[in-house]
């Protein structure tokens, strides 16, 4: 009985440890800039400065960690900024192209309705004639 | 009365569904399947409808040009009067849906451009060609509305037409030719969109774009060519008319 528990709370503990290490690869910075992220063009990708093992008083490699974590968070401060600005742009770019479809779909529409009119009168007058006509 | 069955043609009912659809599904691609681009954010997704309304108007320009060619050709062939006809109308539908298509890629650019580039437009190469076609092919319109009735319009706005089709080789050359600020994402083997989403996206697209212009084209085709017969139909009404 005992034996099972603690089974049952090993396994618990380590599908917590996957978890928790998942959840800290998936929001760790280097990660979330890159998620979802695709390069465009010839553009190369910049590569996110990797962090060392820094042993307590090896300041070069403290130094080295702290240029890389601000680095790859100025990074991802820049995408939300481009971003921000960008959406708004990219709202307006599929605005203007449903607007000026639609403009165009409402200048077929005149000139359907114009059709439409001109084919009524030629069988008003096709009628008055075929009334007209003795035969 | 054969005006009727013409009126009855120009329309494919399921056609409007079947593209709403399409425009759903690129929508879809493009606002969820496609990942975010790193350099740009956000508003590299402006690409899939830019280059898409850009390849279908280049297209539609050339098209243009060579049926303008066709009908010039097949003017004096009295045999060939009915095929002199289609060309016409088809030169002039596609010209109507390569304006509104360049007009689409001449104001979803400079929107990209601004975030991308710092400013909305340069007088680089393409864009200036780009700039010159459109007007061009505007002007083959107006040509074709106000020119009269009597055929010189129409011959003067295919000769206009036959200018515009190199133009559109110098477009798709310029960036390579004179540099500029367009990339060479598509023109060029390599470096381009990265396959799997992106690609994916793109070519959705590209397919739903295209059918759009086909519809658009037959749509606009179609009304040319009952216009065309009611204008016949009056003249002969007319004569009928002075005879009773």
């Amino acid at each position: 009985m005992i034996s099972s528990r603690r089974n049952r709370s090993s396994v618990l503990t380590r599908l917590c440890a996957v978890f928790v290490l998942g959840m800290t690869l998936l929001t760790s910075p280097s990660s979330l800039a890159q998620t979802g992220s695709t390069s465009f063009g010839s553009g190369d990708k910049a590569p996110a400065p990797a962090l060392v093992k820094a042993a307590p008083g090896d300041f070069e490699a403290m130094l080295k960690n702290c240029d890389a974590q601000l680095t790859t968070t100025s990074t991802k401060l820049e995408a939300c900024k481009r971003d921000e600005t960008g959406i708004d742009f990219l709202a307006w770019a599929y605005i203007a192209a449903w607007v000026i479809l639609a403009g165009f779909f409402f200048l077929v529409r005149m000139k359907q309705v114009k059709l439409t009119a001109e084919m009524a009168e030629l069988r008003a007058r096709l009628a008055r004639l075929n009334s007209e006509d003795p035969r | 009365m054969s005006q009727t069955t013409s009126q009855i043609r120009t329309r494919i009912p399921w056609m409007p569904l079947v593209l709403g659809a399409g425009i759903l599904t690129m929508l879809y691609f493009v606002f969820f399947i496609a990942p975010r681009e790193i350099e740009m954010g956000q508003v590299q997704r402006i690409f899939y409808m830019h280059v898409s309304c850009a390849f279908s108007a280049l297209l539609l320009y050339i098209g243009t040009a060579i049926l303008s060619i066709g009908y010039l050709v097949t003017l004096r062939m009295t045999s060939l009067r009915v095929i002199n006809r289609t060309l016409d109308r088809l030169a002039v539908s596609f010209a109507e849906v390569a304006v509104l298509f360049g007009t689409i890629v001449l104001v979803t650019g400079p929107l990209w451009a601004k975030p991308a580039w710092g400013e909305y437009w340069t007088w680089e190469p393409r864009l200036t060609l780009m700039l010159l076609t459109q007007f061009l092919f505007i002007g083959y319109l107006v040509l074709r509305a106000y020119g009269g009735n009597d055929g010189v319009g129409k011959r003067l706005a295919a000769g206009v037409a036959i200018i515009g089709g190199p133009a559109v080789y110098l477009i798709h050359v310029a960036v390579r030719l004179w540099g500029g600020n367009h990339p060479t994402v598509v023109t060029e083997g390599g470096g381009g969109l990265e396959p799997g989403a992106m690609q994916n996206t793109f070519w959705v697209s590209l397919a739903v774009i295209f059918s759009f212009v086909t519809y658009l084209v037959y749509m606009r085709y179609q009304r040319h060519r009952l216009a065309e017969e009611l204008d016949d139909a009056f003249l002969e009404l007319s004569d009928l008319e002075e005879a009773a």
